[in-house]
C-alpha cells in the first residue's frame, strides 16, 4: 500500500451511490484501480458488483459520486464513452459473431477502410497477426470464432479490448466456462496484460484464483465496501467473513437418519463428454441431500443423468441395485422425477392450466385407454391445490399467471401424483418469497419422510445448510467432499467450492 | 476450410454432375441456344433469389418477393402502355415501387417487431392485391394486354444469344459479393444475422440494416419484374406466384443458410443455375411441371442435411479439444 500510496490511481470511483425503485444498490462506494494491478471485487451475489461495473461501463447512469481516470473527473454515460476513457469489458457470456472471422470481430464496427467504401482487409489482417504476436495467442486471424474453443473466443475478447487501446479491462467471471488447464493459459494471459501495464478488475466466484492472482481485493457487501485487502494481508476465512458479514455459526437442527430398509440411490464413477469427470455418492430414503458447488461444477448435469435426459459415457447410476433407465419417460416410470432448473420454460406449459400441468406426465394413471379422463385430472387438480395450499385455489388459471411460489407448488404437485421414489430438485427457490419458500421447504421434508429420496442442487448456500441432512460438494465435475450437515457454516461451503477447507471444519 | 467454401464446392459439384448427366444423356443440352435459354431464366429466379439472400444472411426471411415481381411486372406493362414515358423512367418507377414495399416489410418487422415470416407473409397478400387493381379491366374482366413497345421489349433481347438480362445478373452477382465481402455494410448484414444482441451491442444500427436488406431483396425483385414482361410480353396476375419460394431455394442450395450468417451472392448463383436446370433437365426427362415442388422440396432437405451435420461436427469438435487441453495440461 506505501508503494501505491506514492502513484496516481489509474481509476478512482469516489463515492458512487445508485438506488433503483425502492433498494438503494450503492451507498458510497470508493473504489480504486492502479496502474498495472489486478485487482479483484468480490462480494455474494446482491452486493453491487454488478452494479458498479455497469457504471463504470455506462450502462447504468450513477446517482452520486464521481469517476476520475488519471486524477481526472470523467462522465461515462455509454458504452463509446467507456471505450474513449479506456475501459474495456469481457463479458461472461461471450458477445462475438459466431460466423466471422476472428479479424472481422476484433474490427467489427470500426474496421479499417481505404478508399472510403472497401475494407483493408490486408491492414486489418496484418494488425491481428501483430497483437497474436506480441501476446502470444494460439488463433489465426482467418479463424472462423464457431470453430475456436471458449478459451480461444476469450482471447479474442482481450485482443477486442487491447484494440480499444483499453487501459483497464474488467473480467466478469472469465473462467466459468473453462477447464483448468484453460484457466491456466488465462492466468498467464492475464500476467502478460499486467506486465504490458494493463489494469485488470477481476470477478470470479473461485476465491483461488481470485487469491492467487490478486494484487488487492475490494470486498462488497450490501451496497457498502467492508474491506479493501493487499495481497499480502489476504486471509480466504476472513474475506469470505467480510463477505457474508457473519460470524462462523452453525445453527444446530434436526438431521435425519436413512430410514433403515429403504431405498438407495447409488451414483458410481459418473462422467459425461463435457463435464462430469467420476461423480459418486449415494443417496438415502428419508433424507435429504445437498448437492453444492459453483456454476458450471456439474450439478444440474449430475441431476439430469439421474433423470435419464442428458447421456453420460461412463460410470453407473443404481436404484436399489438396478440400473435407472437413461431416458426419462421410463426414468419417471421407475420413480423419478425433476423439478427443473428454469420452472418457467423446463417445468411447466406456461399457457396451459394448472390442471394440464399437474396432468401432463401423470396420463398413464390417468386413463388406460387412448381417451383422457378430463373428470380425473380435474380432480387430482382440486386435491393438489388443497395439499399444498397452490394460491388462487382456481383450477383453470394459466400458469402464467401464478406467482413464482405458486408456480413451483404445481411443479411438486405434478410429481406427487406419482409413487416417487427419488425426487431431483434443481434450485428450489429461485425467486420465491420467503413465505412459499418454507412451505417448499415442507413439501420436501415429508417427500423425504414418507421414504422418498430427495436431491437438492441449489447455488444458496443458506438453502442447502436448511434443509440437508447430508451435503455433497462439487468441484470441476468431481465429488470435493461428502459432508454431514453438522456444525456446518456458510463458510465451510463457500471454501470448499473453491476446493479451499477450514481448519476444524467437519468431515 | 471454410464452412462457406465446402458449401458452394458441394454446389458446385453438384450442378457439374447434373449438367453432365443432362448433357450426355439428352440432345441438345449443351448448345449455346439451350445455355443461354436457361441462364434468361436463372437470371429471374436468380435476381429474386440475390435479394432475398440479403435478408436471409442478415437472420430473416422474405416471402413477399413474388409478389413485388408480380406488381413491378404489372406497373412497367401499364406504364408501358398508357404512357409516354423514356424507358429508363419506367424501370426508376418499377424499382422505387420495390424499394417502397422493402421500406414497409422492413419497418413491420425492425420497428412494430413483427416477425419477418408473418410480416412478410401479409405483405404479400397485400402487394398481389395491388396487381389485381391496376389489371386491365374490358368491361369490368380482367384482361391480358400484350406490350407491344419495341423499345421496351428490346430489354428482353439479347446480344450473341446472351441475354440482357442475364448480363445485368452476372453483373449484379459481383456487386452484390463485393458488397457482402469487402465493404462495412456486408460484414454488418452477416453480424447482424449470425448473433443479433452482440451486433446490437457493438453499435450497429440493426433497424436500419433489416430495413436495409428488406429493400435490396423489393428492388431486385422489382427488376425480375421488369425483366419478365420485357421477356414474356405481358403481366398477369400471378406473375412471379410461387417464385418467392424457388428464390428460397435456390439461395439454400446455394449455401445461404436459413439460420442466418452464411453465405454469399456467388453461392446463390450457382443453386439458381443448378434448380433452374435441374427442373429443366427433369422435364425433358418426363417429369410434369407440377411434380416440380418435389424437388425442391427435397434439394432442401437435403441441404439443410448437411447444414446440421457441419454445425455438429463443429460442437463436437469444440468439445473434443476441450478435453484434450485439460489431460495434455495446455495448448488450448
Amino acid at each position: 500500500m506505501s508503494e501505491n500510496n506514492k502513484r496516481q490511481p489509474l481509476l478512482e470511483m469516489v463515492g458512487i451511490e445508485k438506488s433503483f425503485p425502492g433498494v438503494q444498490v450503492l451507498k458510497g462506494v470508493d473504489f480504486s484501480v492502479y496502474p498495472g494491478e489486478i485487482h479483484s471485487l468480490m462480494g455474494e451475489n446482491g452486493a453491487g458488483k454488478s452494479t458498479l461495473i455497469k457504471i463504470l461501463t455506462g450502462l447504468y447512469p450513477l446517482d452520486g459520486g464521481e469517476i476520475r481516470i488519471n486524477g481526472e473527473k470523467v462522465e461515462i454515460h455509454s458504452r463509446q464513452d467507456a471505450i474513449d476513457a479506456g475501459i474495456s469489458v469481457i463479458y461472461q457470456e461471450l458477445s462475438l459473431i459466431p460466423t466471422l472471422s476472428v479479424t472481422e470481430n476484433i474490427f467489427l464496427a470500426q474496421e479499417k477502410v481505404k478508399g472510403k467504401i472497401m475494407l483493408d482487409r490486408k491492414a486489418m489482417r496484418a494488425k491481428v497477426a501483430e497483437m497474436i504476436e506480441t501476446s502470444g495467442f494460439s488463433v489465426s486471424p482467418d479463424d472462423i470464432i464457431e470453430t475456436l474453443s471458449v478459451a480461444q473466443q476469450q482471447t479474442v475478447e482481450i485482443m477486442k479490448a487491447l484494440l480499444n487501446d483499453a487501459k483497464l479491462i474488467i473480467m466478469d467471471e472469465p473462467t466459468a466456462s473453462l477447464n483448468a488447464a484453460e484457466s491456466e493459459i488465462l492466468f498467464e494471459k492475464i500476467h502478460n496484460l499486467k506486465a504490458q501495464g494493463k489494469s485488470i478488475i477481476y470477478i470470479s466466484h473461485r476465491l483461488e484464483e481470485v487469491y492467487a492472482m490478486s494484487d488487492r481485493l475490494t470486498i462488497l457487501r450490501n451496497g457498502e465496501v467492508v474491506a479493501v485487502v493487499d495481497k499480502k494481508d489476504i486471509d480466504p476465512v476472513k474475506v469470505v467473513e467480510y463477505m457474508l458479514g457473519r460470524e462462523l455459526k452453525s445453527e444446530a437442527k434436526e438431521l435425519h437418519e436413512p430410514i433403515p430398509g429403504g431405498a438407495v440411490l447409488k451414483v458410481e464413477k459418473l462422467s459425461t463428454k463435457d463435464l462430469l469427470d467420476g461423480v459418486s455418492f449415494e443417496a438415502y430414503a428419508g433424507q435429504i441431500l445437498g448437492l453444492g458447488g459453483l456454476v458450471g461444477s456439474g450439478r444440474t448435469d449430475t441431476l439430469k443423468c439421474i433423470y435419464g435426459l442428458l447421456d453420460y459415457d461412463g460410470g453407473s447410476i443404481t436404484l436399489d441395485g438396478k440400473p435407472l433407465p437413461r431416458n426419462s419417460g421410463a426414468a419417471i416410470r421407475a420413480g423419478v422425477g425433476l423439478v427443473p432448473e428454469d420452472r418457467r420454460s423446463e417445468g411447466l406449459v406456461l399457457l396451459s392450466d394448472l390442471t394440464d400441468n399437474i396432468a401432463l406426465p401423470n396420463y398413464d394413471l390417468n386413463s388406460k385407454s387412448f381417451v383422457i379422463s378430463p373428470k380425473k385430472a380435474l380432480a387430482k387438480a382440486k386435491e393438489s391445490v388443497e395439499k399444498l395450499l397452490i394460491k388462487p385455489g382456481h383450477t383453470h388459471i394459466p400458469t402464467a399467471n401464478l406467482s413464482g411460489g405458486n408456480q413451483q407448488k404445481v411443479v411438486l404437485a405434478k410429481w406427487l401424483q406419482r409413487d416417487l421414489k427419488v425426487l431431483l430438485v434443481d434450485e428450489p427457490t429461485v425467486g420465491i418469497d420467503i413465505g412459499a419458500k418454507a412451505e417448499i421447504y415442507d413439501i420436501l421434508r415429508n417427500i423425504a419422510g414418507k421414504g422418498g429420496i430427495v436431491i437438492v442442487a441449489s447455488s444458496d448456500t443458506e438453502e442447502l445448510l436448511k434443509i440437508s441432512d447430508r451435503i455433497v460438494i462439487l468441484v470441476n465435475g468431481k465429488v470435493y467432499a461428502d459432508l454431514k450437515n453438522e456444525n456446518l457454516t456458510e463458510n465451510d461451503l463457500i471454501l470448499a467450492y473453491s476446493g479451499m477447507k477450514r481448519e476444524g471444519a467437519a468431515q | 476450410m471454410k464452412q462457406t467454401t465446402i458449401r458452394k464446392l458441394v454446389s458446385l459439384g453438384l450442378l457439374l454432375i447434373f449438367a453432365l448427366i443432362f448433357g450426355f444423356t439428352t440432345d441438345y443440352f449443351f448448345t449455346w441456344k439451350n445455355i443461354t435459354t436457361l441462364l434468361r431464366e436463372v437470371s429471374i429466379i436468380g435476381l429474386l433469389a440475390m435479394g432475398g439472400a440479403f435478408v436471409i444472411i442478415g437472420g430473416g426471411i422474405d416471402l413477399s418477393t413474388g409478389a413485388v415481381l408480380g406488381l413491378s411486372a404489372m406497373i412497367a406493362s401499364r406504364l408501358v402502355t398508357d404512357t409516354m414515358l423514356p424507358i429508363f423512367v419506367i424501370v426508376l418507377i418499377c424499382v422505387l415501387a420495390g424499394a417502397v414495399a422493402g421500406v414497409i416489410n422492413g419497418l413491420l418487422v425492425a420497428r412494430f417487431g413483427m416477425s419477418e415470416f408473418i410480416g412478410t407473409f401479409a405483405t404479400a397478400f397485400i402487394y398481389r392485391a395491388f396487381v389485381y387493381m391496376l389489371a386491365y379491366r374490358t368491361n369490368g374482366h380482367i384482361t391480358t394486354k400484350t406490350v407491344t413497345d419495341a423499345a421496351f421489349r428490346s430489354l428482353g433481347g439479347n446480344i450473341g444469344g446472351v441475354y440482357y438480362m442475364t448480363i445485368v445478373w452476372a453483373l449484379l452477382i459481383l456487386v452484390t459479393w463485393f458488397v457482402l465481402r469487402h465493404t462495412r455494410y456486408g460484414t454488418y448484414v452477416y453480424a447482424m444475422g449470425s448473433n443479433r444482441k452482440s451486433a446490437e451491442f457493438t453499435g450497429i444500427n440493426v433497424d436500419k440494416m433489416k430495413v436495409s436488406t428488406f429493400v435490396i431483396s423489393s428492388c431486385f425483385s422489382a427488376l425480375a419484374g421488369v425483366f419478365l414482361v420485357a421477356w414474356q410480353g405481358s403481366a398477369n396476375l400471378s406473375s412471379g406466384e410461387g417464385m418467392n419460394f424457388q428464390a428460397i431455394a435456390a439461395a439454400v442450395v446455394g449455401g445461404i443458410a436459413l439460420t442466418g450468417g452464411r453465405g454469399d451472392t456467388v453461392g446463390v448463383a450457382i443453386g439458381s443455375c443448378f434448380l433452374v436446370m435441374v427442373v429443366n433437365g427433369l422435364y425433358k426427362y418426363g417429369l410434369p411441371t407440377h411434380m416440380q415442388p418435389i424437388f425442391y422440396g427435397v434439394v432442401i432437405i437435403v441441404m439443410a442435411i448437411f447444414d446440421a451435420i457441419y454445425i455438429r461436427t463443429i460442437s463436437k469438435r469444440n468439445i473434443a479439444s476441450k478435453k484434450i487441453a485439460s489431460t495434455k495440461g495446455g495448448a488450448a
